[in-house]
């Protein structure tokens, strides 16, 4: 790998194997081995969660990962932040940039030295995590236990979901129906309670009033509906309930095509938790649409169900096994430490250390929390009162809107693909996915940043005496 | 004297810096309109004092620094063209070393920088630390080295890539005796080669010593310019040196003289200076003593840099 290199390389490979060296060297390195080193053995021996197998491994990935990815991503950020601006500062820069070595190579020298760091302390965080859950699975004495954790977690499947409704027509005929009633209050406006008209539709669909039932429809991706039945599938559902005290809730569940409902199964059980209901191989027919219904039963035998709107309903397809998973996952992760590095980096190329780690920090959180926001209802109006014409501050609040829609979708790559929990409840991460992230953090996104990076530390004076900007 | 070609390999023309503050507001003019040229083959000096100008004027020309106005060329390119960078050695007034590296390592990485292969970069490092006498220490972190032992390894470092143009700015603080006149030696020897040196010092005698030109900066202006010798030269008096004579010829002699001469010649006896007194102690007590724990024995010039293409 480092011979017969052209020059170009040489010198990313040098200022990359410089990066890592002055991390080894300043012992951050091991440091962060020996922390990493006592969350990936510590962790599970401390871990109990629910008390089951499947519980125990379940935390322990999600803790081990979170964790680790948590404390990777701020020493990413800062060794980054502190890549060039620190040669700035002590001045080592200017020998590098009088050498032949031109400022985009200086910048990915320093980034691929991070990347380097990453990968290594990623490495070891993954290989011990498998190692550890193989540990525990082998010192599990209930067969049952041993079988729940293979078909729940260690095997993992891909996830297919009901297809989304479209609310439109049926928020318009409420929306009708409460004026023709007069039920409409003035001080509301026509977009906010069509909004809410639409919200309440769409969290009815998840609710199954005692006596009811409710259907969804689930679209099957060719490849699953063609091999249905070498396909193990699940069916997984998740109550969710307000009360402290609710009654159990008892019902039938149907899937089959829409002429045909094939397989039926009495379910019951609490009105809360995770629920998974197995469909034989070969019992339902194959086809490109299934549907799913779920009969309540009464009101003496049951109360009204509730699932959760965001994982309520599942299918799920037996895919691949859980270290192909748990790999996908991690090139997951690393391209997003990747992304944080180049934004370190160029970071560092702007401003002195205190400022770079501040700057990336701010542009992460905004990023964060632009992801969080939801701003699909437009701007909020006031609840009271006649609305009052503002034009100034409906401009502003738009405008405010339009900046977060555009960061949202700008880190939208970043932040829809979070592996961690899905490799911990058995959920497929495809390499595809792994795949698109790679070509966002690793390649499209860094380049931009880094041709910014590389732009400045070209124009930047960085013999200015005494400035460290 | 050195060979010199009529090519520049230093060009400036009405260079201007003027340093200013977040605002853009000037604080310091640290050079105002400077011109001149250095040939290739010559050993250059910039002379002045604090402040003057000196490693602005070769920061710039290193692309380290931006000018507010004029040109600059080296080797007939811009400062920041890879191309020219290639053929440039550069020793800043501090030895500014990766702390964690070894000598050894230091070195190495320089010449990636360079592109050069493997075996030649081994080949230099071997006779760069053998010549800056740190072949004994080529493998301990620099962090721990004397402000000295840095500086001979940043001298190195500015050798590696066997450059055509060599800018050293105050190349000799820190440095003991030997160091300064293995410098100079090696200054010489360069320029032997036909490389271009460009010096800057405020250390007139190591100045006089090695440069063919000299340019004096005081406040950002040049303020005298020419060949060394030149600028020295008094009109006014002749030295003659002559054998020890008993004290009745001396008497005979003087007594010609101020015949001949009509004033009072002035006699004394040449005396070696101070630095080449001190070499010959440290020779004669080395002959005597094993090798140091600072900087070991030098040897001479590196094979590389000494021999002819």
């Amino acid at each position: 790998m480092w011979h017969n290199t052209s020059p170009v390389m040489t010198s990313i490979q040098a200022i990359a194997v410089l990066t890592l060296r002055s991390a080894v060297r300043s012992r951050l390195l091991l440091c962060l081995l020996l922390i990493l080193g006592g969350l990936v053995i510590c962790l599970p021996a401390t871990i109990v969660g629910d008390g089951t197998l499947v519980g125990q491994v379940n935390m322990m990935i999600v803790y081990t990962l979170g964790l680790s990815q948590m404390l990777l991503a701020v020493v990413t950020l800062w060794a980054a932040s502190a890549s060039v601006s620190q040669e700035i500062e002590e001045h080592q820069i200017q020998l590098v940039v009088v050498k032949p070595v031109r400022a985009w190579q200086i910048w990915a020298g320093k980034w691929m030295g991070i990347l380097l760091m990453d990968a290594g302390l990623l490495c070891l965080v993954f290989v011990a995590l498998y190692a550890g859950i193989g540990f525990k699975a082998s010192g599990e004495t209930d067969p049952g236990a041993r079988d729940r954790l293979v078909n729940e977690v260690l095997l993992c499947s891909r996830v297919l979901t009901p297809r989304p409704v479209i609310v439109d027509n049926e928020a318009e005929a409420r929306l009708r129906m409460l004026r023709q009633r007069n039920l409409v209050d003035p001080s509301i406006s026509e977009a906010e309670l069509r909004r809410n008209i639409e919200n309440t539709v769409k969290a009815e669909r998840w609710v199954v009033p005692a006596g009811q039932t409710r259907k969804w429809t689930f679209d099957i991706p060719d490849a699953i509906a063609k091999k249905r039945d070498a396909a193990s599938m699940t069916l997984r559902f998740k109550l969710v309930s307000s009360h402290r005290d609710r009654r159990p809730v008892s019902g039938t569940w149907s899937i089959g095509t829409q002429e045909r409902p094939e397989c039926f199964r009495a379910a019951s059980g609490t009105a809360d938790g995770v629920h998974r209901m197995k469909i034989p191989a070969g019992a339902i027919p194959a086809a490109n649409t299934l549907v799913v219904s779920f009969k309540n039963a009464d009101r003496a035998h049951s109360d009204t169900v509730m699932l959760d709107t965001g994982k309520g309903l599942e299918i799920l397809v037996r895919t691949g096994s859980f270290g192909l998973n748990l790999a996908n996952a991690g090139i997951i992760l690393f391209c997003q430490l990747a992304l944080l590095a180049a934004l370190g980096v160029t970071a560092s190329t702007m401003f002195s250390l205190p400022v770079a780690t501040f700057f990336s920090t701010a542009v992460l959180i905004i990023c964060l929390l632009s992801n969080s926001v939801d701003v699909s209802g437009g701007p909020v109006e006031p609840h009271h009162g006649p609305a009052v014409s503002r034009p100034l501050v409906t401009a502003v609040m738009k405008a405010g809107d339009r900046i977060i829609e555009f960061v949202t979708w700008l880190s939208s790559p970043v932040f829809t693909s979070m592996p961690i929990g899905r490799v911990a409840d058995g959920t497929y991460v495809p390499a595809a996915e792994a795949a698109k992230t790679a070509w966002f953090l690793i390649f499209l996104y860094p380049a931009v940043i880094g041709l910014a990076g590389s732009l400045v530390l070209r124009r930047r004076e960085l013999a200015l005496p005494g400035s460290t900007t | 004297m050195t060979e010199t070609s009529n090519h520049p390999a230093v060009e400036i023309l009405n260079l201007r810096k003027v340093f200013r503050d977040f605002w853009q507001r000037p604080t310091v003019t640290a050079l105002n309109g400077i011109t001149m040229d250095v040939k290739e083959g010559e050993v250059f000096g910039l002379l002045g004092p604090n402040g003057s100008g000196k490693s602005t004027t070769i920061k710039i020309l290193l692309g380290l620094l931006h000018p507010s106005s004029g040109t600059v060329k080296i080797l007939g390119r811009e400062p920041t063209d890879v191309a020219a960078k290639k053929e440039i050695g550069y020793l800043p007034e501090e030895s500014y070393l990766y702390q964690y590296l070894t000598p050894a390592e230091t070195l190495d990485f320089y010449a990636r920088l360079f592109g050069i292969d493997r075996h030649t970069r081994g080949e230099r490092s071997k006779q760069l630390l053998e010549m800056v006498g740190l072949s004994h220490a080529a493998h301990r972190p620099v962090g721990g080295f004397s402000k000295g032992m840095s500086r001979r390894i940043g001298i190195a470092q500015a050798l590696i890539n066997d450059p055509r143009l060599v800018f050293l700015d105050e190349p000799t603080p820190g440095l003991d005796p030997i160091g300064c006149r293995q410098v100079k030696d090696l200054i010489r020897t360069l320029a032997g080669r036909g490389k271009t040196i460009v010096l800057s010092s405020h250390l007139l005698a190591d100045v006089e010593d090695v440069c063919d030109r000299i340019a004096i900066l005081y406040n950002g202006e040049i303020r005298a310019h020419g060949r060394v010798r030149e600028l020295l030269e008094t009109s006014e008096h002749l030295s003659l040196t002559i054998p020890v004579l008993p004290p009745d010829r001396l008497a005979a002699v003087l007594k010609s003289l101020r015949a001949l001469l009509g004033s009072e010649p002035e006699v004394g006896r040449p005396s070696m200076n101070l630095e080449q007194f001190f070499l010959k102690v440290v020779e004669e007590a080395h002959q005597r003593t094993p090798e140091p724990s600072g900087t070991g024995r030098t040897e001479g010039v590196a094979q590389y840099l000494s021999s002819h293409d």
